[in-house]
């Protein structure tokens, strides 16, 4: 039996991986953290040189790059790996030793793409490097042969994951365990791998394309020899629009568990919740084009993807109504875990209708580029994604470590990043109204430019520490924290029946499932779900 | 003329098509009226309900009063505009873009109101007959409806194909036909009035209509960036109504542009039709009651 | 057990069957541009037969996934390197013509879609030649990874050599 560090090095425990990914996430959130601290310093005034504009192309890289690809993917990953198994009765993932794998090509890949300061400098065209940018004649440094290579490590890992989850969700699940029983987090975890396996592929190809035209001096994207660089934009946003999908489903897994625990109420319309995901799964690969609707292909062409664009809010918009309503009636606890759900729900929300305005045409073309998309996203990213990884840490913290976080951090914690973060992004839709490019070092001394971009910089500064807290509640409660039972927040799903932490294979013995709330009918044997009202 | 003057006076009121449409909608209602085939919650095959659950039965629409006899008519109805309607004018002369919609009402829209509308007793009925019985039991299942439906979509765009049947009525006739038909067949099951002989389990009813729609979109995606001349016909066509500069100048759609737009409808509102098939699938499967305890 | 590690290859292979579709959707985007080259350069004749030979290996696959025997595994993968052996002679006339990967459209778009199918039928043979040294328990599931392999370039000889001679 090993112990200590060659036991986690040599792992196949899906808790054990799941961890692993979860702390390389948190290693990285760190970071991009930084990066973006510098980033922010760098514009806290017009006309400063702290840092050059080349360093500065690489830092906003980076940021973007290791936010995405390092932090949230993995992290959401991390909590995939830990979670459904034990929601669905199993006693880990179908396939453990391509657990581990993954992840290991994961911390490969962020290797690779951080390796890249060292040899030469970093990839620094943007996280998403259009071409002919990317393209050797413009980029002859070997950074962006290294974003190539990690980003293919990475997505491999993505894969590898993805395919994981559908064989555990579909052969995996204990008896009485049916599809329409399913915790949301683990159909909407089905649905998104899937939607992984779909859409990274394209990814994969545009990096293939890239590499070839670097280093075997293919012609793919260059327009010297009849290459496209039209091309790239469609086969990265076929791959990109899916993926913030990818991103953000997870979360609204978390959400929907979460909500109704501390609402105590089941929440309102699974049906629905569980549909609109398939419908956002789908759609996510009809819009892609609304990206690129300041690239000149042709108004028909733009429009119905316009039209498209539109009707995605929909489905999203359903789930926002649900979560809602689930709160409605409900007898509502603020736990730390509570306030960043419901701090998801407006922040999200916000970033959305920012995302719609995009979709009508002539409106985009004024903003794109700007630092309203900057705005848009970080809402969506950050305030969307980011505050429901807040409150899944601190739900599940107690099942993963036996202690609970502590509740006054916590509160902490939670306004200093709400007010931090709001600080930060909610000036930068006006200065991208005021015409504020994005991606840009520096800029000249325009009328409140400079106050607006130093407010944002103070924002900055309070979400940093707000961060901080957090990183210290993680490490100050690991050790010092409250013990927490199995089920610390009476809960109804069936993690909550296994041990805080959980032995290596998950369960004694796997309470019955005859409704969506096992937990529930065991704690309430006089008025159990599937006697109500059916239970699904 | 001017697009209103178009709108009311291009209409072709082919007798064929407008005796077929009533016969359809009288049939229909008088089969309603009779009442041989009842179609009320209460008169729905008892067994079916599940024992557990009081509420009335939630099963296919066709079980319940007046719905089903909008959802047919209507269906008929726009039977009726796609043929005599200005789009049809349109369609057959002008613009390729008018065609697509028009095409993707008989095949993807109409069918599925005539399925919906449907009641379950009055097709239980029709398959007492044994000569019915056989031709469902060897049309309807997955491996053929899904080709029939697919194969009926992309044959008849291939421009051999597609110019011929601008060239001649009865094969236009024909063509029409073959979408209304193979089109029911496709939709029968996923949207057909008898629960039991639907696609079970759900990702098969997703996979089917999933990959129909990749196909359909395919198609589409050709058509839109294929260089305009597929269908010569619409290059200059014969301009009996003397609205060509209205369509070209007036609304904009050079052939490039019409060729454009017919092959961008085909590939997002059409999936859309099939995605909406996909979430009433699924939206029905999450309310059905489990059978398992 | 089996029945997981079939999902699971399934669920991998519609991921590959989206990276191959946007390697052929390239090809196809840059066709007009490589046409010429594609018909002056490419030999129909001989690559159907390569074509033949692993379509036929599908057949042996089949036989060895039913029977278990490893006689069918060894006709799979000789008839697996013997296609390999004609993609290679058909680079090497290419190169001998000066068509590479970067000299133009035509060969960018050839040896990208061409060569990384290749190398899919490689690990294939790598895969089965492992099957072949042990008792062949996984080889339906590596079955399905070959005819995934073999059906692509089914769809590859159609658009990359049959559509340019039309």
């Amino acid at each position: 039996m090993r112990t200590g560090v060659s036991a986690w090095l040599s792992t196949v425990d899906h808790k054990k991986i799941a961890v692993l990914y979860m702390l390389t996430a948190l290693f990285f959130f760190v970071v991009g953290g930084l990066e973006a601290m510098a980033m922010r310093a760098q514009l806290s005034a017009p006309n400063l040189k702290f840092l050059s504009p080349e360093t500065y192309d690489q830092i906003f890289t980076m940021h973007g790059t290791t936010m995405i690809f390092l932090v949230v993917m993995p992290v959401l990953v991390g909590f995939g790996v830990y979670l459904v198994p034990l929601m669905i009765g199993a006693g880990d993932m179908a396939f453990p030793r391509l657990n581990a794998l993954g992840y290991w090509l994961t911390l490969g890949g962020g290797f690779l793409l951080y390796v890249s300061f060292l040899a030469g400098g970093a990839p620094d065209a943007g996280w998403f490097s259009y071409a002919p940018l990317s393209e050797k004649a413009y980029s002859p440094h070997s950074g962006m042969d290294y974003w190539a290579l990690g980003l293919l490590l990475l997505s491999a890992g993505s894969v590898i994951a993805a395919v994981n989850f559908v064989v555990t969700i579909a052969t995996l699940r204990t008896p009485g365990m049916t599809i329409r029983r399913l915790p949301l987090f683990v159909w909407i975890t089905l649905v998104n791998s899937v939607l992984i396996l779909a859409a990274l592929p394209a990814l994969n190809a545009a990096l293939v394309m890239l590499l070839s035209d670097r280093l075997l001096q293919a012609h793919f994207f260059d327009p010297t020899h009849g290459g496209s660089p039209i091309l790239w934009q469609h086969y990265f946003w076929i791959f990109g629009h899916p993926e913030v999908y990818i991103l953000v489903l997870p979360a609204f897994g978390m959400i929907s568990e979460i909500i109704p625990v501390f609402a105590r109420k089941p929440i309102f319309g699974y049906g629905f919740v569980a549909a609109s995901t398939l419908a956002i799964a789908f759609l996510s690969f009809g819009v892609w084009v609304h990206h690129m609707f300041a690239v000149a292909l042709g108004r028909v062409f733009i429009s119905v993807f316009a039209a498209a664009s539109m009707l995605i809010a929909v489905p999203t918009g359903v789930k926002i109504f649900n979560w809602a309503a689930t709160l409605v009636g409900g007898s509502i606890r603020f736990t730390t875990a509570m306030l960043f759900a419901v701090a998801f729900l407006l922040e999200f929300t916000f970033g959305g209708l920012s995302g719609l305005a995009f979709a009508v045409v002539p409106i985009d073309w004024q903003l794109t580029d700007t630092y309203f998309v900057v705005a848009h996203l970080h809402y969506v990213a950050f305030g969307g994604i980011a505050f429901a990884l807040f409150a899944g840490a601190y739900y599940w913290f107690p099942k993963i470590t036996g202690r609970l976080l502590n509740e006054s951090l916590g509160r902490w914690n939670f306004w200093m990043v709400v007010i931090g973060f709001n600080l930060t992004f909610f000036v930068q839709h006006i200065l991208g109204l005021m015409g504020m490019p994005r991606r840009v070092y520096t800029y000249p001394d325009l009328p409140w430019w400079g106050v607006l971009n130093l407010i944002s910089t103070f924002g900055a500064v309070i979400l940093g520490l707000g961060a901080l807290v957090f990183v210290a509640n993680l490490f100050a409660s690991l050790a010092f924290g409250a013990r927490a039972g199995n089920d610390p927040w009476d809960a109804w799903t069936l993690e909550w029946a296994a041990a805080s932490p959980p032995p290596p294979d998950n369960f004694e013995r796997v309470p019955p499932v005859r409704s969506r709330r096992p937990l529930w009918d065991l704690k309430h044997p006089e008025s159990p779900d599937w006697a109500t009202r059916g239970g699904g | 003329m001017t697009t209103q003057e178009l709108l009311l006076t291009a209409w072709d009121w082919e007798p064929s098509v407008v005796a077929g449409c009533a016969a359809l909608a009288i049939g229909y209602l008088a089969l309603a009226l009779v009442g041989r085939t009842p179609w009320s919650a209460a008169d729905a095959p008892v067994g079916h309900a599940p024992a557990q659950d009081k509420k009335p039965a939630r099963g296919p629409v066709a079980d319940r009063g007046v719905r089903p006899t909008i959802l047919f008519l209507s269906g008929t109805l726009l039977l009726l505009l796609a043929l005599v309607s200005p789009l049809d004018t349109l369609a057959d002369g002008y613009l390729f873009s008018a065609h697509v919609v028009q095409h993707i009402l008989l095949a993807l829209i109409i069918p599925p109101l005539w399925l919906l509308g449907t009641p379950r007793a009055l097709a239980e009925a029709a398959l007492q007959r044994p000569l019915i019985r056989q031709i469902e039991r060897a049309l309807a299942q997955p491996l053929i409806a899904w080709p029939l439906g697919v194969a009926t979509m992309i044959l008849w765009h291939l421009p051999p194909l597609f110019n011929a049947a601008l060239a001649s009525d009865s094969l236009h006739i024909f063509q029409h036909l073959s979408f209304l038909i193979t089109g029911t067949i496709f939709w029968w099951p996923v949207l057909g009035p008898i629960p039991e002989r639907r696609i079970a389990p759900l990702h098969y009813a997703i996979a089917y209509l999933f990959s129909a729609c990749v196909c359909c979109s395919l198609l589409g995606a050709l058509l839109t960036f294929t260089p305009p001349g597929a269908y010569p016909a619409y290059l200059n066509p014969d301009d009996r109504l003397g609205i060509l500069r209205l369509v070209r100048t007036g609304w904009g759609l050079d052939p490039k542009t019409d060729q454009q737009l017919g092959g961008l409808l085909m590939w997002v509102p059409g999936c859309f039709v099939y995605l909406s098939g996909i979430l009433a699938t699924t939206a029905r499967w999450y309310g059905t009651a489990e059978q398992e305890a | 057990m089996r029945q997981r590690a079939r999902l699971g290859m399934a669920m991998f292979l519609l991921s590959e069957a989206v990276f191959f579709f946007m390697l052929i959707a390239a090809f196809v985007y840059f066709r007009a541009a490589s046409l010429a080259a594609a018909a002056a350069n490419l030999n129909l004749g001989v690559t159907a037969v390569y074509t033949a030979c692993l379509m036929a290996s599908s057949f042996t696959m089949w036989r060895a996934s039913a029977t278990g025997l490893r006689a069918w595994l060894g006709g799979t993968i000789l008839l697996g390197a013997v296609f390999l052996f004609g993609q290679g002679s058909e680079y090497l006339r290419l190169f001998h013509q000066k068509i590479t990967i970067s000299q133009s459209l035509f060969g960018t778009t050839f040896f990208t879609l061409t060569g990384l199918h290749g190398l899919h039928v490689l690990v294939g043979i790598a895969l089965l030649a492992i099957l072949f040294g042990r008792r062949a328990l996984a080889v339906d599931v590596v079955a399905l990874y070959w005819y995934f392999v073999d059906i692509v370039w089914l769809a590859i000889f159609a658009i990359v050599y049959l559509w340019t001679f039309r």
